[in-house]
């Protein structure tokens, strides 16, 4: 790939793409390296036009927007956005479940022994009630409640963080001012042909339909499913985990809103997939993911349609994908960023995550000169294993269920498993304990609320825990609970606090 | 659901520092829940001299009631700002924090690198705190850490230490045996699922954790390799570079009261300990490859070789999961072994050449006073 003879300084980054995957990556740049002379240029087309789903965030992209310089109110009012403490799970290990993944912890490790342990202890006791109970952010979302939290680490309003829930069809525009204000340069324009060198097999240039040829030295995909780039021009090879997650359709509709306005998403499962459900500022965002092998189409569209909560603001969209990434997320000078370089279905909001990722990631290993070999091998192999761990993650949430009332839960229900997983799973049953990792998007507070959600009780808890007296532990539960309880109530009323605060729609 | 029944007795084979760093951790994790501790020791005399203590470890001393300040006044210890190692070049000095400070999410080295190739004559230990503390007295040193907020280990007399550690131990109940063991017998038609036994004494027990010095079980019991292994647990004293055999105890015991099995035996308990032990071991191995080793011996470890490749190639260094040592001294030793950055990351570019100049000579000048305080005092 790289030429040592040759190195050529990297002074142009062709971006092609302008999704939120294409103008993140454009502003990130801008932000961050445009004062160092790079020049960076967005090829877009407006006739193809962006996939504009991917409304549900993780907290992570407060942090990347607070990084490049974005303000939040501004940011809040241009994309209709709320705010986001967790994802509601329904009907997953049963029809009639419910739980709450938050973004933060549940209740305080006590002796050095996690707090979950205790829980496991008195979970049998009437008055113990559910884990939900002793994390703030699930009573929080139950109550329909917010807050920011506070930085001081002694206080319980520090136990969790926030997201958004967001219009998808916004961002990547409010990005767009945000990038050209910080030098970078728009092209519209289809590109329908791409130049290679003809030695190393490094992108050249990339020519529009207006027969405009464009040079880079770096290449970033972000075209979306096609990766124009990455597949169609250097074949780089799609790894398909279809096998673990079958979904590969998705039915996508808005509706008018309904009822208050939630600070959570919600994913209901269905026979074949599952619906999400994200309340905006103006509408409701929903969709159902599906597999094509166990329901059709039509099927599919009219169930997403007879559980929506208000009115169908627009035809719904069908979405064909295949779970999975790239063989190489950078390949030759050509980075993939967004649905170009991978998609793992929508149900943990991972995806806007891992193009933030990318592009940190890129941004930390970004090349000097063209032989870039080392930094590309690194690059690949930190985002492989933010795919794979991720992926784990999401497996969970379909393997462990008790359901069997219909073809696709039996096949999940007892497909074989990756080993990383299964050996996670035999830990959790055993003992309840957690098998952590250093790197990787999801923490231990998040494992125990989908493995516990999940149905997946320990079938022993540590022992440690009867250092404590039952009297003891029950007197802690009760105080936790209280004090969440308490905590939640002193919050604001999710849609007033957008109000109070200047952030609902059209006011900043 | 019910707890796993709680061990009952858990014999710790070993000797000195060890084995009384095993007794008082376990008896404070496990003792109220009214498990015995029993030590066996063979008498042995152990290594004397002083022992490192890496800043991760001075939990594990809170924990047991051990205050670093106390330790020092006491002149049973002094704090450490960092290590030295033995190395193929000679002695390297690997420090506990970074030098210079980062600024803008950027490592300071980054800054120094790009400065150092623009022409600007500075060496990277001229910007460090830690080095320059590390000379000070106790108290001042003490008192610099606290107030610039850098870690700090501990070198400390290695006999002393394990007296204080015998004393929590022995206010926890943990019980004596002399002798050496000689063998160790599954019992099967028994209530106990194993019977040690010295030359003297005969001691059943549910667990058998080994720290020996020599590998006093292992025989014993079979198993070859350190580790947790069915219901023995051995942790040896690793690689011998400074503040890496408390570090693997430290580590190994509190990993082994965070997973501490029920009398029925757990393996994935064993197979989680065991995963997280060796990969540390492989940080550590990675490490004392560099500092001794030669390049093609080091390019044989896919990590290690991973680190050389990438800092060399821009400066930074990748790390794995479960890291022992902080990038701080992963960038000296690397230095240390000839391997330097061909570039500085791209990011050290937005602080325009003039700003950058005077910010290194304005922090260069601070360490400088600094040194000079620390000196006079
Ligand atoms: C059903 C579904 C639900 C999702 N839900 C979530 C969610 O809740 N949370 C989340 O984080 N993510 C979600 N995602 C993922 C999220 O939508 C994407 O990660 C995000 O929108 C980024 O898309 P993109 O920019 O990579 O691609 P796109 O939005 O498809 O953009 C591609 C761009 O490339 C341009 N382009 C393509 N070809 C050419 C060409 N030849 N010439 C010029 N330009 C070209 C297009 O014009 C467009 O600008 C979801 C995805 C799907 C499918």
């Amino acid at each position: 790939m790289s030429d040592e003879s040759s190195d050529k300084h990297v002074e142009r980054v062709i971006i092609i793409g302008g999704g939120t995957a294409g103008w993140m990556t454009a502003a990130g740049l801008a932000s961050m390296l445009g004062s160092t002379g790079l020049a960076i240029t967005l090829i877009e087309s407006e006739a193809i036009g962006i996939v504009g789903v991917g409304e549900a965030t993780l907290p992570h992209i407060k942090y990347f927007n607070d990084t490049i310089g974005v303000d939040e109110a501004e940011f809040i009012a241009a994309t209709s956005a709320t705010f986001k403490l967790g994802i509601e799970f329904v009907d997953w290990a049963r029809k009639g479940d419910s739980y709450i993944h938050p973004f933060g912890e549940f209740g305080l490790a006590n002796e050095g022994v996690p707090f979950h342990q205790y829980w496991s202890k008195m979970s049998g006791a009437l008055d113990t009630g559910p884990l939900d109970d002793y994390s703030l952010p699930v009573v929080a979302c139950r109550k329909g409640r917010f807050q920011r939290p506070s930085d001081d680490p002694r206080s319980v309003l520090s136990t969790y963080r926030y997201a958004y829930q967001f219009d998808a069809m916004q961002y990547a525009p409010f990005l767009r001012k945000h990038g050209e204000a910080r030098g970078v340069t728009r092209i519209e324009g289809k590109v329908t042909g791409v130049d290679q060198e003809s030695e190393s097999g490094n992108i050249a240039s990339v020519t529009l339909e207006t027969g405009q040829r464009v040079e880079g030295d770096l290449f970033v995909d972000c075209t979306g499913f096609i990766g124009l780039l990455i597949e169609k021009t250097l074949k780089t090879g799609y790894e398909s985990w279809s096998q673990y997650l079958p979904c590969d359709r998705a039915v996508a509709a808005p509706c008018e809103s309904a009822g208050p306005l939630l600070p959570y998403t919600r994913a209901t499962a269905d026979c074949a997939g599952w619906r999400w459900r994200i309340p905006l500022q103006h509408r409701t965002g929903n969709g159902h993911v599906y597999s094509s092998g166990f329901i059709g189409d039509e099927d599919a569209e009219r169930a997403l349609v007879d559980n929506l909560d208000g009115k169908l603001l627009a035809d719904p969209r069908i979405l064909r994908f295949v779970t999975g990434k790239r063989r190489k997320l950078w390949n030759h000078n050509c980075i993939a960023i967004g649905l170009s370089g991978g998609f793992l279905e929508p149900l943990e909001s991972t995806s806007i995550y891992l193009i933030q990722e990318g592009i940190t990631k890129l941004l930390e290993l970004f090349p000097d000169t063209d032989s870039f070999t080392v930094e590309m091998e690194e690059y690949n192999r930190r985002m492989d294993l933010e795919f794979e761990r991720i992926r784990d993650f999401l497996i969970l949430h379909y393997h462990a269920t008790e359901r069997d009332d219909s073809d696709f839960w039996n096949y999940l229900r007892t497909m074989k498993i990756p080993g990383s997983l299964a050996d996670k799973l035999e830990l959790f049953r055993n003992s309840g304990r957690i098998a952590a990792y250093d790197h990787g998007l999801f923490l231990v507070p998040s494992w125990i609320a989908v493995l516990l959600g999940q149905r997946i009780g320990p079938t022993n808890y540590d022992w440690r825990v009867d250092q404590l007296s039952e009297e003891h532990i029950r007197q802690h539960l009760s105080g936790l609970r209280n004090h969440m309880e308490q905590a939640a109530s002193d919050m604001f009323d999710h849609a007033n606090f957008l109000t109070q605060n200047g952030l609902a729609r059209g006011v900043a | 659901m019910s707890s796993a029944k709680p061990l009952r007795r858990i014999v710790i084979v070993g000797d000195g520092m060890r084995a009384a760093m095993a007794a008082a951790y376990l008896a404070k994790a496990c003792g109220r829940a009214g498990a015995d501790i029993v030590v066996m020791s063979g008498g042995e005399a152990g290594k004397t001299g002083q022992v490192v203590v890496r800043p991760s470890a001075l939990r594990f001393n809170a924990e047991l009631g051990l205050n670093p300040a106390e330790l020092c006044k006491k002149n049973i210890a002094s704090p450490l700002f960092a290590a030295e190692m033995p190395s193929s070049n000679g002695p390297v000095t690997l420090p506990y924090a970074a030098s210079g400070v980062a600024s803008n999410g950027v490592e300071f080295h980054h800054y120094w690198l790009r400065a150092s190739q623009a022409g600007f004559d500075s060496a990277l230990h001229e910007y460090s705190l830690p080095l320059t503390l590390q000379n000070a007295r106790s108290g001042i040193a003490l008192e610099s850490a606290a107030g610039f907020k850098i870690p700090f280990g501990l070198r400390i007399d290695r006999a002393s230490y394990a007296q204080l550690l015998v004393n929590v131990a022995s206010a926890a109940g943990v019980r004596a045996s002399k002798g050496k063991l000689s063998a160790v017998q599954k019992l099967t038609e028994s209530d106990w699922p194993m019977r040690l036994s010295t030359s003297d004494v005969e001691v059943d027990a549910d667990f058998l954790v080994d720290v020996s010095e020599g590998s006093s079980a292992e025989n014993a019991v079979g198993a070859s390799r350190s580790g947790w292994s069915g219901r023995y647990l051995r942790i040896d004293s690793g690689v011998d570079l400074p503040g890496i055999e408390v570090f693997r105890l430290q580590r190994g015991l509190t990993r082994f009261a965070s997973l501490i099995p029920g009398r029925g035996n757990a393996h994935s308990d064993s197979g989680e300990f065991n995963r997280i032990f060796h990969a540390e071991e492989n940080r550590i191995t990675d490490m004392a490859c560099l500092l001794t080793a030669d390049e093609a011996e080091a390019r044989q470890r896919p990590a290690l070789a991973r680190k050389i490749d990438l800092f060399t190639a821009c400066g930074r260094i990748p790390s794995e999961d479960y890291e022992v040592f902080q990038p701080c001294e992963w960038l000296a030793a690397l230095m240390a072994r000839g391997h330097f950055p061909e570039r500085a990351e791209r990011l050290a570019e937005r602080m325009p050449e003039t700003e950058l100049r005077i910010w290194l000579e304005s922090l260069r000048r601070q360490i400088a006073d600094l040194r000079k305080q620390v000196e006079a005092a």
